[in-house]
């Protein structure tokens, strides 16, 4: 069963003095003080802090059971600040509060004062048990009006909801206070008050984790009075915090990050998967490119999943956001390296994004608006059991970019992206926890048109690219016993890679079915098996109307050895143009198998393997992939825990390297060894010190080779082969403050270096985006009346460049050749920006909005990213990055 | 409001443009300092009969266009002439190279050197050719041009040995340029124009120019080609609308000036004399120039 839980806990503080100190209860108390006037003010003049915090555990018989809810408790904090007596106030189960209560008994706070002296103090807690997905069969809430809860003879009827999100706060207090009237929400926070006499009465709603809210009504004979509380959340309340359940950390390298509490990281366009960029064992990209640049590797080497499923991109074209609108986003898993064995045909780094279910009750919608997209999401409830949520997104920098240009009175070639992406999801619950179902259904597209409108040209470019995905996914989970637990998933899809010019157009269309079918079965306390099916075929069509390269050799030529047909230019085609049409399957079929064995409690080992072939044009490869990882916890107290493991990865060459027409068929398979050890260390429950080391070493890879056989006596180039080879070692370091209440961020640091040789029998040089230092520090911090600020600084080392020592006039083609120096023997100069994000949050009854500005590369920081030289090599400048860049964008969600 | 907005596009404007951003560099087409701005083989191409190699390669005659405006006529430099084979990459390979020319000083405009290939280095060309020789065997010869005020000049030419293969075949030979049109004029002695004035200057080369040539393709039929002349112009002061014109028409960029050949110059504000060069290539290594003289009055 998968099984998490949620623990919310809310203070409400209730000020006492010590002799009152036995019948304090938050609620109740406000009532009184407000009836009775009391004669001694008391006055909190200094609350008490949490300054350890213990999380409660999600007691398993109460999982399996399906026992969940609200264990509201009043704790007592001594005037030293330890924990006194716990009295329960309410519990749906005895288990629950047991749980609470042992969590509880081990905080510390710092003391409270009151009237400026240290005293004894209670504060009431409310701990939220909740087991993922659980969801109570409601009405939906918007059709709750259809059905009158309150009699006729309620004076005064109404509901008490929460500001901006419209939830309905059940349990919450409602009173008159004056005729010492007090009546409970219920589950839904619908409310009805009797017995109230003609005339102005002050009605006040009340609730633990909510401002009070007052509002006075005109009771007439014969009138029923409706009213609708919206209570703000208790911003102020210094213990107001959200701890989210967490999945038991089975991997070395993975970091596990929550969408929601993410999307106010600088520099990423409020987009949370944009974040991961800012995490150890990525490389720094250009500009704002996407490219995964994992430990070393080329970016096709890593992969990006949706629920386990592969898809060609995860960013919009140029910098833009990701292809899942973030409301959809459940969490992002990152393995920089040593992924389990569910992820294969890869030899580096694997991201898996999760989607999030659907489930709600009631209406929910947001819109973003920014300077270069908007989209919109909803949410909706259709049944108790059936909701359906839909996001879209579209970029609109082609339509207003002629009117920049215009306004700037500049005619240019430009580069216009256009984008769009959609996903929608409906799931169904099928009776116990953890039995459902769902369909999934998302896509993107992205074009590029490069055109130049420039009235006195010479030269007219058009250029286009074009990268679309569509899938279709069908998930089922079904817990078939106690112990064993299944997730089928079932899926289509179409890619479409297509780039055009005047003279030639070329279509990549990959039509995909599989299906992805994970088991967990709890053989015993200690032992936990995973294993399951990952099936993925590929149909892959290059259709294509292409120049036809030249059919003889010119020696004179002035170019390289496979473009020796003319003179004066690199590229030599003739003037025809051929149709031509190729197929192929790619993909493969594979199992996998892990046992995490418990040994004791406090070391685990994970041995697996995962097996089974790997296609790719007429190409069947066998392939077992054995993966190892061991954690020992050395100090449970602060989980400080040594871990490593080591791995065998396999992945086809990519299609085009093995292609018959355009590469060598005969390639064999790409393997990398992965190996990582570390530690993990928690200083407080919020404070976390991660530090990995790794080596990978990638071998059989396909590189570029000048060699040419002759078949048949005709010259045929094998453009391929598989003699690359390739290491990758460093360091990771990860200092992580998690999300709190007013506070997150993060200090990441990687020490790395990766080598490879580029061509056939050349020797090693640096990987062209090695980077020996990236030291990425994120921070927000959330202020008073809706107010966030985030910082983001950014210091990695220069890429790798080779020396231009100057230029060899070539007399042949009328151009200059660089002269060069030693490969990628000198490194560009240190970068480095600073990035801030200010964000304001208005609430409102209905709903909530938020504007913010991005202002990306605050000082202005001339940062080189590539280095240019005039027509012979003399003289040379840098081309500078990005300057300083403001986004402005608002959100709006209800 | 407005403006708040248009400030906003103007921003995503730059943003999307930041890339064309580049630095100032000289322009080509402006000679300033010692440039080699052609070399020329005669023949271009050395074709012999099928058969067992001759023991003596034919000997080739280099001359080449070296200027430099900052010196007189006559001045002098030292030059030196090395050959290899087969990749432009082995010229620093002692194992693939050898010096044909030793280093000897004679005037800007009398580099010029004969080149008969050893046997030794055909055979090594060969042998590091991928192509086995396939369409003929390139040589290269590499110029050194000492220029005591800058860093070495230095100049790259294919000499190209092959067979006479198909039968039909024959040997490339360099354009020859017929005359230079200044504003659809003849050139007379040089061209005379006034602060600021343009002057479009159409080089028309003889007819014979654009050869039509047969060649042998990788599955052993015949392909007869036209050859595509390169324009390239250079000028010591002003400005030139194009350092290159003509050439082969390109598959994905519709470019006007691959049929209009013409150069537009603008002539610098301040008076005095300079030249123009006309360099004309064909896509097989073969090329000529010549320079034309101008004089701008106030």
């Amino acid at each position: 069963m998968m099984r998490r839980h949620a623990l919310s806990i809310a203070v409400a503080l209730c000020v006492l003095a010590p002799e009152e100190r036995a019948h304090a209860q938050a609620v109740r108390e406000d009532l009184r003080q407000e009836k009775d006037q009391p004669k001694v003010k008391q006055k909190l003049t200094k609350p008490p802090k949490l300054i350890k915090f213990v999380e409660a555990i999600y007691p398993k018989e109460a999982a399996v059971k399906g026992i969940a809810g609200k264990v509201e408790l009043l704790i007592t904090i001594k005037s030293d600040g330890a924990v006194g007596p716990i009295t329960v106030v309410k519990s749906p189960d005895p288990i629950l509060t047991k749980a609470a209560t042992d969590a509880i008994k081990q905080f510390k706070f710092s003391p409270a004062e009151v009237n400026g002296k240290p005293a004894t103090i209670q504060v009431q807690y409310a701990y939220n048990f909740a087991i993922q997905d659980k969801f109570k069969p409601r009405t939906p809430d918007w059709m709750f009006e259809r059905k009158k809860r309150s009699g006729a003879d309620d004076v005064v009827v109404g509901r008490v909801r929460e500001q901006s999100t419209r939830l309905p706060i059940p349990g919450a207090s409602v009173a008159a206070a004056k005729y010492g009237i007090e009546v409970k929400a219920d589950g839904r926070g619908r409310f009805g008050i009797k017995d109230l006499p003609p005339g102005k009465v002050k009605i006040k709603a009340i609730s633990l984790e909510h401002k009070a809210e007052t509002v006075e009504i005109t009771v007439r004979e014969g009138e029923q009075n409706k009213v609708t509380f919206y209570l703000p959340r208790l911003k102020d309340n210094p213990y107001e915090t959200v701890v989210r359940g967490k999945r038991r950390q089975t991997t070395v390298s993975r970091v596990t990050l929550r969408g929601k509490q993410l999307t106010s990281v600088p520099g990423t366009f409020g987009d949370p998967i944009r974040v991961i960029e800012n995490l150890p064992g990525l490389a720094r990209v250009p500009y704002v490119g996407g490219a995964l640049l994992v430990r070393g590797a080329a970016p096709g080497d890593s992969g990006v999943f949706l629920n386990g499923l592969r898809i060609p991109i995860i960013y919009h074209f140029l910098g833009g956001p990701s292809v899942l609108n973030p409301q959809f986003l459940d969490r992002i898993d990152y393995y920089p390296g040593n992924a389990d064995v569910r992820y294969g045909r890869l030899i580096a780094g694997t991201i898996n994004v999760e989607t999030r279910s659907t489930h709600t009750q009631q209406l929910k919608g947001a819109v973003d608006i920014n300077l270069l997209n908007a989209s919109l999401f909803l949410n909706v409830p259709i049944t108790d059991k059936i909701s359906v949520a839909g996001a879209v997104r579209r970029s609109y920098i082609d339509a207003i970019l002629p009117a920049v240009l215009s306004a700037a009175g500049q005619d240019a070639t430009t580069v216009v992206p256009v984008y769009y992406d959609y996903q929608l999801r409906v799931d169904v619950k099928l009776g116990k926890p953890g039995n459902d179902m769902f369909v999934l259904v998302f896509g993107s597209d992205d074009q590029l048109k490069l055109t130049s409108d420039e009235a006195d040209s010479d030269i007219a470019i058009s250029l286009s690219s074009q990268i679309s995905f569509h899938r279709f996914v069908w998930g089922w989970r079904h817990q078939i016993t106690d112990r064993l637990s299944m997730r089928l998933q079932p899926f289509v899809g179409f890619d479409l890679v297509n780039f055009g010019t005047q003279g030639a157009n070329v279509d990549i269309k990959t039509w995909l079915f599989g299906v992805r079918q994970d088991f967990v079965y709890r053989a015993s306390k200690r032992l936990r098996i995973r294993f399951g099916l990952d099936i993925e075929a590929r149909y892959a069509t290059f259709e294509a109307e292409i120049p036809v390269p030249v059919d003889y050799r010119n020696p004179a030529a002035a170019g390289q050895p496979f473009q020796q047909g003319g003179t004066g230019g690199r590229i030599t085609l003739t003037d025809e143009t051929q149709p031509v049409k190729v197929g192929q399957w790619l993909g493969g079929v594979a199992t996998y198998l892990d046992a995490i064995i418990d040994v004791t409690d406090r070391f685990q080992i994970i041995p697996g393997a995962r097996g089974g072939t790997i296609m790719y044009l007429d190409n069947v490869r066998w392939v077992v992939d054995p993966r190892l990882t061991m954690r020992y916890t050395l100090f449970p107290k602060y989980k400080t825990t040594l871990k490593a493991a080591v791995g065998h990865f396999s992945n086809a060459p990519q299609p085009n390297q093995a292609n018959e027409e355009f590469g060598n068929p005969d390639l064999v398979l790409e393997h990398a060894i992965h190996s990582s050890v570390g530690v993990e260390h928690n200083f407080l429950s919020y404070l976390k010190l991660d530090v990995s080391f790794y080596f990978v070493h990638r071998y059989d890879l396909a590189i570029p080779t000048s060699r040419i056989r002759f078949v048949d006596g005709q010259p045929d180039p094998l453009r391929f082969v598989n003699a690359g080879y390739a290491d990758s070692y460093g360091m990771e370091f990860l200092f992580k403050h998690e999300v709190t209440r007013n506070f997150y961020g993060w200090v990441a640091y990687t020490l790395s270096r990766s080598t490879q040789n580029r061509v056939e029998g050349g020797d090693r040089v640096r990987f062209v985006f090695d980077q020996t230092h990236i030291l990425t520090v994120v921070a927000s911090w959330r202020f008073a009346k809706g107010w966030e600020l985030g910082a983001r600084f950014r210091l990695a080392s220069g890429r790798p460049e080779t020396p231009v020592l100057g230029g060899r006039f070539d007399a042949d083609g009328g151009f200059y050749d660089q002269i060069f120096g030693p490969e990628r023997s000198v490194s560009r100069p240190l970068f480095h920006q600073l990035d801030l994000r200010l964000e304001k949050t208005w609430f409102f009854k209905l709903w909530r909005l938020a504007a913010y500005l991005d202002v990306q590369n605050v000082y202005n920081a001339k940062n080189p990213e590539a280095t240019l030289y005039d027509y012979r090599f003399r003289q040379s400048g840098p081309l500078r990055g990005l300057p300083l860049i403001p986004s402005i964008g608002i959100k709006g969600s209800f | 409001m407005r403006c708040l907005a248009k400030t906003w596009l103007l921003v995503l404007g730059a943003l999307l443009v930041a890339g064309a951003c580049t630095p100032d560099f000289e322009d080509p087409w402006l000679v300033k300092d010692l440039r080699i701005l052609a070399i020329a083989a005669d023949p271009p191409e050395v074709l012999v009969p099928i058969g067992p190699l001759p023991a003596q390669a034919p000997k080739v005659n280099v001359r080449t266009l070296v200027v430099d405006p900052r010196k007189a006529a006559d001045a002098t430099v030292r030059w030196w002439v090395r050959a290899c084979s087969a990749d432009e990459d082995n010229c620093d390979d002692a194992a693939y190279a050898e010096d044909i020319v030793a280093p000897k000083t004679t005037r800007l405009d009398a580099i010029q050197f004969e080149v008969v290939a050893s046997l030794e280095l055909i055979t090594k060309s060969l042998e590091n050719d991928i192509f086995r020789g396939f369409g003929g065997v390139p040589v290269l010869v590499e110029l050194h041009i000492d220029d005591p005020d800058g860093p070495e000049v230095i100049g790259l030419k294919r000499l190209v040995y092959g067979v006479i293969d198909p039968p039909q075949k024959v040997g490339n030979k360099n354009p020859v340029l017929d005359v230079i049109k200044a504003d659809d004029a003849p050139i007379a002695a040089k061209v005379e124009a006034k602060a600021g004035d343009k002057v479009v200057f159409l080089p028309e080369p003889v007819d014979t120019s654009k050869e039509k040539y047969v060649v042998r393709t990788f599955t052993g039929g015949e392909r007869t080609l036209d050859e595509y002349l390169s324009y390239f112009f250079f000028v010591t002061s002003g400005a030139l609308s194009h350092e290159r014109t003509g050439g082969k028409p390109n598959q994905f960029v519709e470019n006007k000036k691959v049929e209009d050949i013409t150069s537009e110059w603008t002539a610098p504000e301040e008076p005095g004399s300079g030249t123009l060069w006309v360099v004309v290539r064909d896509d097989r290594g073969g090329a000529t120039w010549t320079a034309v003289p101008y004089e701008v009055t106030p």
